[in-house]
């Protein structure tokens, strides 16, 4: 029966971001926060495997404390234990941290025989931390997977490329992300969240997992400052009366040579 | 306080200056698939030779596969000055686990100091777990490439699911990993005078290394009217379309157009009124038509970092404060559903009378004979 790895992140709900063009910054304090869509993918992959297999769901999340909320989703939705490795001293880790802190999380409180993630995260949609732990932890990976077949020794996952896909074999344990084509995530009822709030969250502070100050020392640094290039001639025509101002852009896109 | 905080990834430690100097050279991944060499592998090389020229490298081109000898002069006469020619029988199709061994073993031996990867789905497997392996930094998804006064490759990529671009960089760490979106640079024309030097490399790959089984590859070709990568003219609609139905209006117009194609925002394709394929912007693809028509869509940042290449963006939409605005070549404040029909009909009036005039043309000289 599969014990089963999930990781889920809290992130910021990107469509509230607002930017402060004085300083060219975002602020994200204080916007809503929720479950990474493709998170809701992996957890729901999880929960299908063991309600066929048996087994067991573990949810894990890097983040600040508010990410209870989406470790009790997590539970609401089906997992059937859920950890935060925290640290208020730092705010947040980049994609290496995260991934030595879920690779030691994997040996601590193994052993598993599936990870499951999401692709990306669709805050900074990096697309490396499953690669990264499974890199750790010396497991193969199955990066793309839009449909996954368990069978007790081994996985065939379906990797969705831009142009085909490839349909791919691996021995357990392994490391699969999944694209968002693989399941609708399921709803929480109201039962479930009723029995999701008492289980418990198990805090793990880094310093419980043999962690080095290295391991979370940023290899990026990132600032966020650009704004769109933008050299075009901008000439915006009044629509008030349709007609003329089609027959002015016509005039224009004639000269251009696209037309 | 605020003059004790260090500067944006400035790194001053001797040591540690003298570590990253080991470094030279700028890489890209040339990536084979179907017999051919990836369009990306090309775009790569002309950011490589941007990036190049500045750091004052050599760039060279990692090609990994089998049977795939004769691509080593396409990338010389489109960029490179010397190929790594990585071959064997494991390198067959893309599998992670031997494409990364082959790879680091090559990283750790020959220290480069950047290695560009496409943003398609098998270079960003790889480029992630070599960034694990060789213990580096990896700035994703990128769109542009600068490098700053301290000679350190700024990485610039959409953030915040494009809301905001930001500037990465990898101040201690090397090779400075990146991947590059498909569409974000065009290819260098090919220079048949450049030369170059191949040098092959025989990595060591173990039993280990292939715990992976590619069982099945199967290629799905696009509908020609659906590659938005090779489309001559896009018609995008986003929201302002209402319901799945008006599409056919874009429709119509994509449809006057050689090689033109309908596209769609994120909302519009999450809304299933538009496949997923067709959804240009951040986590959709990136394009560089000819003309573009932003049809009823506002212009986010997220959907702007998948066009903004296009060369004439035409934008028509009702909210005169629209974003898009600000990026257009040409734009019509208007409602969409007075415009578009009203557009059709004058490129189709324009294209007879060009016809006619040249038909006319011809009678008339015809006549003085």
């Amino acid at each position: 029966m599969p014990n089963i790895l999930v990781t889920v992140k809290q992130v910021v709900d990107v469509d509230s971001l607002k930017i402060d063009r004085a300083t060219n910054t975002i602020t994200t304090v204080g916007v809503p926060r929720k479950m990474n869509d493709f998170d809701k993918n992996a957890l729901e992959e999880a929960i299908r495997i063991r309600e066929k297999q048996g087994g067991k769901v573990v949810a894990v999340s890097v983040g600040q404390q508010s990410s209870r909320d989406v470790l009790k989703e997590a539970l609401a939705m089906g997992a059937d234990e859920a950890y935060l490795i925290t640290d208020q001293s730092i705010p947040e880790f980049d994609s290496r941290a995260v991934s030595h802190l879920i690779s030691k999380f994997y040996t601590k409180f193994g052993p598993f025989d599936l990870v499951i993630m999401g692709e990306g995260s669709v805050d900074h949609f990096s697309v490396q931390v499953g690669p990264r732990v499974a890199e750790l932890l010396k497991l193969p990976q199955l990066t793309y997977t839009r449909r996954l077949e368990y069978s007790g020794d081994s996985v065939v996952a379906e990797r969705d490329l831009e142009d085909g896909f490839h349909v791919v074999r691996s021995p357990l344990p392994c490391v699969v992300t999944v694209a968002q084509e693989i399941n609708q995530p399921r709803l929480p009822t109201l039962k479930s969240i009723l029995a999701a709030s008492k289980k418990p969250i198990n805090l793990v502070p880094p310093s419980q997992l043999e962690i080095n100050a290295d391991m979370l020392q940023p290899v990026v640094t990132t600032k966020t400052v650009v704004p769109p290039k933008t050299e075009r001639k901008k000439v915006v025509i009044d629509g008030s009366k349709p007609e003329e101002a089609v027959q002015t852009l016509i005039k224009h896109l004639t000269q251009e040579g696209v037309i | 306080m605020a003059s004790q905080q260090p500067r944006f990834g400035v790194v001053t430690d001797p040591e540690i200056l003298k570590r990253l100097a080991e470094y030279r050279g700028v890489w890209v991944y040339a990536e084979v698939d179907d017999n051919q060499l990836t369009n990306v592998s090309l775009e790569l090389l002309a950011a490589a030779r941007y990036v190049a020229q500045k750091t004052k490298e050599d760039v060279s081109a990692v090609l990994v596969g089998y049977g795939i000898e004769r691509f080593a002069r396409d990338l010389i006469v489109h960029g490179a000055d010397r190929v790594y020619l990585i071959q064997d029988e494991k390198l067959k199709l893309y599998v992670s686990d031997a494409y990364t061994e082959a790879v680091s073993q090559l990283v750790l031996a020959k220290k480069p100091s950047i290695f560009l990867f496409g943003a398609n789905r098998n270079a960003r497997d790889l480029a992630s777990r070599v960034a694990g392996r060789v213990n580096t930094g990896l700035a994703a998804d990128c769109i542009q490439l600068e490098v700053n006064e301290n000679g350190q490759l700024e990485q610039i990529r959409p953030d915040f699911g494009g809301k905001e671009l930001s500037v990465v960089l990898t101040p201690k760490h090397r090779p400075q990993l990146t991947t590059i979106r498909p569409g974000s640079y065009k290819p260098l024309p090919a220079d048949y005078n450049r030369s170059g030097i191949v040098e092959s490399f025989e990595p060591r790959l173990a039993e280990q290394h292939s715990r992976i089984k590619v069982i099945k590859s199967v290629r799905e070709r696009l509908d020609p009217k659906e590659d938005l990568e090779k489309a001559k003219v896009i018609v995008a609609g986003g929201m302002g379309l209402r319901n799945k139905d008006n599409f056919k209006l874009l429709h119509q117009l994509a449809e006057l157009f050689e090689g033109g194609a309908v596209a769609g925002t994120r909302s519009v394709c999450e809304k299933g009124w538009l496949p997923h394929h067709l959804q240009v912007g951040q986590s959709g693809k990136t394009v560089s038509p000819k003309l573009y028509f932003a049809v009823g869509l506002s212009g986010a940042i997220q959907h702007l970092v998948g066009m903004q290449n296009s060369e004439v963006i035409v934008a028509i939409n009702i909210d005169k404060e629209a974003p898009i605005f600000k990026v257009c070549t040409y734009g019509i404040v208007g409602d969409l559903f007075e415009v578009v029909p009203l557009l059709i009909d004058e490129i189709k009036r324009v294209r007879i009378e060009r016809t006619l005039t040249k038909e006319s043309v011809k009678a008339e000289s015809a006549g003085e004979r």
